[in-house]
């Protein structure tokens, strides 16, 4: 009886439940696979045509990615004979364990969280910067030129974003005046922060859309010009892990859009801190609302060229993100919040 | 030279090897800005390959009706001409493939690798009449 | 084929296409064949425009022929014709929209062929390669209330054009992707020697069916879609004119339909009394025995007419025996290959999809 009950308290405990079960690894699993079958059924229904449909008919094909999982467990990864081997298979491990480790930072509730920090808003982006040096090495240890030109790309690219996100997140920040999550979140019981500072609101849907290469930014991935970019030489079970962690980056960056702008796991806008369960899931479902709205954008657009997509973060998202701090400061000075 | 009307927007002209270049100009001139087609055309018992340039306008409304045609003979054993690209650079890929095909050099025509065949095809210009077609399961 | 690039950075110095994979002896295998086996044989590189390889064959030989073709075949040729044009168009515009990215396009444009090639199975026996037109006329007669359904699928077309706009050529990436990008000049442009919707969106108004009326042409009203700017971006809007422009076309050629044979009578006498009266009752032709080994008249005989994709040349050369002596068929993507060259020089690395979609460049179609 006490071990299954100190294993219980164990497992209940925030720093083990949330890396582990919820946000965390398990969460993750499902959502991941819901999300990938959600882009290509909606895709398919706009072009139309079926998308997935023959496992597990009754449902829509719903668990394709179990068997895609299986399909390319069970497939030889081909290690090219002039890659960098070590970095070849350790780029891609560490890609998205880097993409997943920020959710250790974020809370389902105000008093439930794995991190006692008052630095929570920064940890989450910060963590993520480290994601795209790995596409980068990912691409030179590749050793083809398609590669190189796919990793140069996200190289510019992540020059482009980090920028503008980090500076709508400090606006944020000087409009709640406090950088952990679970005051913002408890501060906006009357007004979300999307309503506050939309502009802030905008430029971060931007570079969330440009990050996780979402099109109209597919840019490094892009099918009809580089094949597939960093990933081309990439086979088997590291195939699924360099195209999964853009969506594990997505998953994560909708949770933070969630709390920071949607007013976390307050649904409407009264609070509610009765157990971890009900906030988690209402912060799990206004995640999928961003999450949804992110992946719809493949059928609406084409790719945009690279210095296009640069011209617009440095012209226009740069330039909306110090707006959006000036509004924040103006804010701060009216005494809004 | 000779001048024949085949019907009435189709002309015919039977030029010289060594005038081909002269004329060429002249109608470049008179407002013929295009090659529409080079041909060759290969008599084995007459020893000779015929080379058909056909010309026609985009721009003149008039001209553009008529498609005229520029024929000459080439000797079978050593068919060189000089290239027209100089003056109509339309020509290009026309005479790239006769020289592919046929074994026509157009002298003129910057050194290229081959258009449509592989690089080490064995055997002689495939158009030519003395290259028979191997078929499956009865020649080859 | 092959596209060789030489980059500096991203900008693009040197470009060389370099064509030929697709080579099937088109050309010498139809010196084997008899006149009539050579239609199969021209409509197979050029997809899916088959119809246009088709006429343009079938109006250089009875040139030879010396044969009147009645005017209902004529019109039914036009009609043809005019909906596989659709076809290549939509194709076209399917192929672009996947080399830019937008998946949406693609998967569209191609889902909206099947109208169309529904109507071509209903009535000609195939869905793309039909083998529709024979010297003397046409192999079948319109199937009843035939003409019912063509313009419920030309008034679908419609529609879908504007669903297009909506989510294409109207979309503000698609316009920041393809302004400017890949500009062929209009005193370059005649020059090179490029044809079909390219030449039109760069400026020079030249469309065979203007210049040199073949079929019934003449009789019919369209207008010629000409844009200036000669970038991928006029490219894209002369095709979805020119779909617009034939799905008018269509309309008309349907209201003058004229009534009567759709076979020349120099042959039609000499087909078989009872197999005759088989066609005369389903509207199906029957050849007859001297098709087996057509000897036209010795000589020359060239003909052109505008496919979807641009000119297309034909020139036979006949010595008088039931096979000929020299065939030659220029097709437009073979004279639009030069246009790679001069429009990407100066351009990024990543405008070579937009500007080979932009051509749309068919490899079979150039390498024959």
């Amino acid at each position: 009886m006490g071990i299954i009950e100190t294993l219980w308290q164990i497992l209940t405990s925030p720093p083990v439940f949330i890396p582990l079960i919820f946000p965390g690894f398990v969460t993750l699993l499902i959502v991941l696979l819901l999300l990938i079958w959600f882009e290509r059924k909606l895709t398919a229904k706009v072009q139309m045509r079926y998308g997935p449909l023959y496992i597990f008919k009754a449902f829509g094909g719903i668990i394709q990615m179990v068997a895609d999982l299986l399909k390319y467990l069970f497939s030889e990864f081909i290690v090219p004979k002039d890659a960098d081997k070590k970095v070849f298979i350790l780029a891609p491990i560490l890609f998205f364990t880097f993409t997943l480790l920020p959710l250790v930072a974020i809370p389902i509730s105000s008093t439930f969280t794995a991190t006692q920090s008052d630095l929570t808003l920064i940890l989450v982006p910060a963590i993520g910067t480290l994601a795209p040096l790995m596409v980068i090495l990912i691409g030179w240890s590749s050793n083809n030129k398609y590669s190189f030109i796919g990793s140069l790309r996200e190289g510019y690219i992540m020059m482009t974003y980090e920028i503008p996100m980090f500076i709508s997140v400090l606006a944020m920040a000087l409009t709640y005046n406090s950088l952990n999550l679970i005051e913002i979140a408890n501060k906006q019981t009357g007004l979300w922060g999307i309503v506050l500072n939309p502009l802030a609101a905008i430029t971060f849907f931007g570079t969330l859309l440009m990050t996780t290469a979402r099109f109209p930014f597919d840019i490094s991935e892009a099918e009809s010009e580089i094949v597939v970019g960093p990933y081309t030489e990439y086979s088997g079970i590291v195939f699924v892990l360099c195209l999964g962690a853009p969506y594990v980056k997505l998953y994560v960056l909708s949770l933070f859009y969630s709390i920071v702008f949607l007013g976390g796991w307050n649904p409407l806008f009264w609070p509610l801190n009765t157990n971890p369960i009900l906030p988690g899931l209402a912060l799990l479902v206004k995640g999928a609302i961003i999450m949804a709205l992110a992946v719809f954008m493949r059928t609406i657009y084409p790719r945009y060229r690279l210095d296009q997509a640069l011209r617009l973060g440095w012209h226009k998202l740069f330039v909306l993100s110090i707006l959006s701090v000036i509004l924040s400061l103006v804010l701060f000075g009216l005494g809004v919040l | 030279m000779s001048i024949s009307v085949v019907y009435p927007t189709y002309l015919s002209a039977v030029v010289e090897p060594s005038k081909v270049v002269e004329i060429a100009q002249k109608l470049n001139s008179m407002g013929f800005d295009h090659v529409k087609s080079v041909t060759g055309i290969d008599f084995l018992e007459e020893n000779k390959i015929v080379v058909v340039y056909h010309v026609s306008s985009f721009e003149d409304d008039e001209l553009a009706q008529f498609i005229l045609e520029l024929k000459t003979s080439v000797d079978r054993l050593n068919p060189r001409i000089k290239s027209l690209i100089e003056i109509w650079p339309s020509a290009e890929f026309p005479e790239r493939e006769t020289t592919d095909l046929m074994g026509v050099t157009f002298d003129g025509q910057p050194k290229k690798e081959r258009l449509m065949l592989i690089d080490n095809f064995e055997g002689g210009p495939p158009l030519r009449k003395d290259f028979k077609l191997k078929t499956e399961g009865i020649d080859a | 084929m092959r596209l060789v690039a030489e980059v500096d950075g991203d900008i693009i110095i040197a470009f060389e296409p370099n064509i030929g994979y697709v080579h099937r002896a088109v050309e010498k295998i139809a010196e084997t064949k008899t006149y009539l086996q050579i239609i199969p044989l021209v409509e197979r590189p050029m997809l899916p425009d088959t119809a246009s390889a088709n006429l343009g064959y079938i109006l250089a030989l009875e040139k030879l022929l010396d044969v009147e073709i009645p005017q209902r075949a004529q019109y039914l040729r036009m009609l043809l014709c005019e909906m596989s044009r659709i076809h290549s168009h939509l194709y076209g515009l399917g192929i672009f929209g996947n080399m830019i990215g937008s998946s949406t396009m693609f998967e569209w444009a191609f889902a909206d062929r099947e109208p169309f090639l529904e109507l071509t199975q209903q009535w000609t026996g195939a869905r793309l390669t039909a083998s529709f037109m024979v010297p003397g006329g046409v192999r079948r007669d319109l199937p009843p209330d035939f003409t019912g359904k063509v313009l419920k699928a030309v008034a679908y077309m419609e529609q879908r054009l504007k669903d297009y706009d909506k989510i294409f050529v109207n979309n503000p990436v698609t316009i920041a992707r393809l302004n400017g990008v890949g500009v062929i000049k209009k005193s370059e442009a005649a020059r090179l020697g490029i044809v079909g919707p390219n030449l039109r969106a760069s400026g020079v108004a030249y469309d065979t069916r203007k210049v040199e009326p073949y079929c019934a042409y003449g009789d019919v009203d369209f207008e010629l879609v000409v844009r200036e700017e000669g970038d991928c971006y006029a490219r894209l809007l002369v095709r979805r004119e020119e779909m617009k422009q034939s799905i008018k076309l269509i309309r008309q050629i349907l209201d003058k339909l004229p009534s009567g044979p759709f076979f020349a009578e120099k042959y039609a006498k000499l087909i078989n009394p009872k197999m005759k009266a088989l066609m005369d009752q389903s509207g199906i032709l029957r050849f007859p025995a001297v098709f087996s080994s057509l000897k036209p008249a010795k000589g020359d005989a060239i003909s052109r007419v505008e496919a979807g994709r641009g000119e297309l040349f034909y020139y036979i050369v006949s010595d008088g025996t039931a096979q000929p002596y020299r065939f030659r068929m220029v097709t437009p993507s073979f004279k639009n290959v030069i246009a790679f060259k001069s429009a990407l020089l100066g351009a990024r690395l990543a405008d070579v999809p937009s500007v080979y979609g932009s051509l749309d460049y068919f490899p079979p179609e150039a390498d024959r």
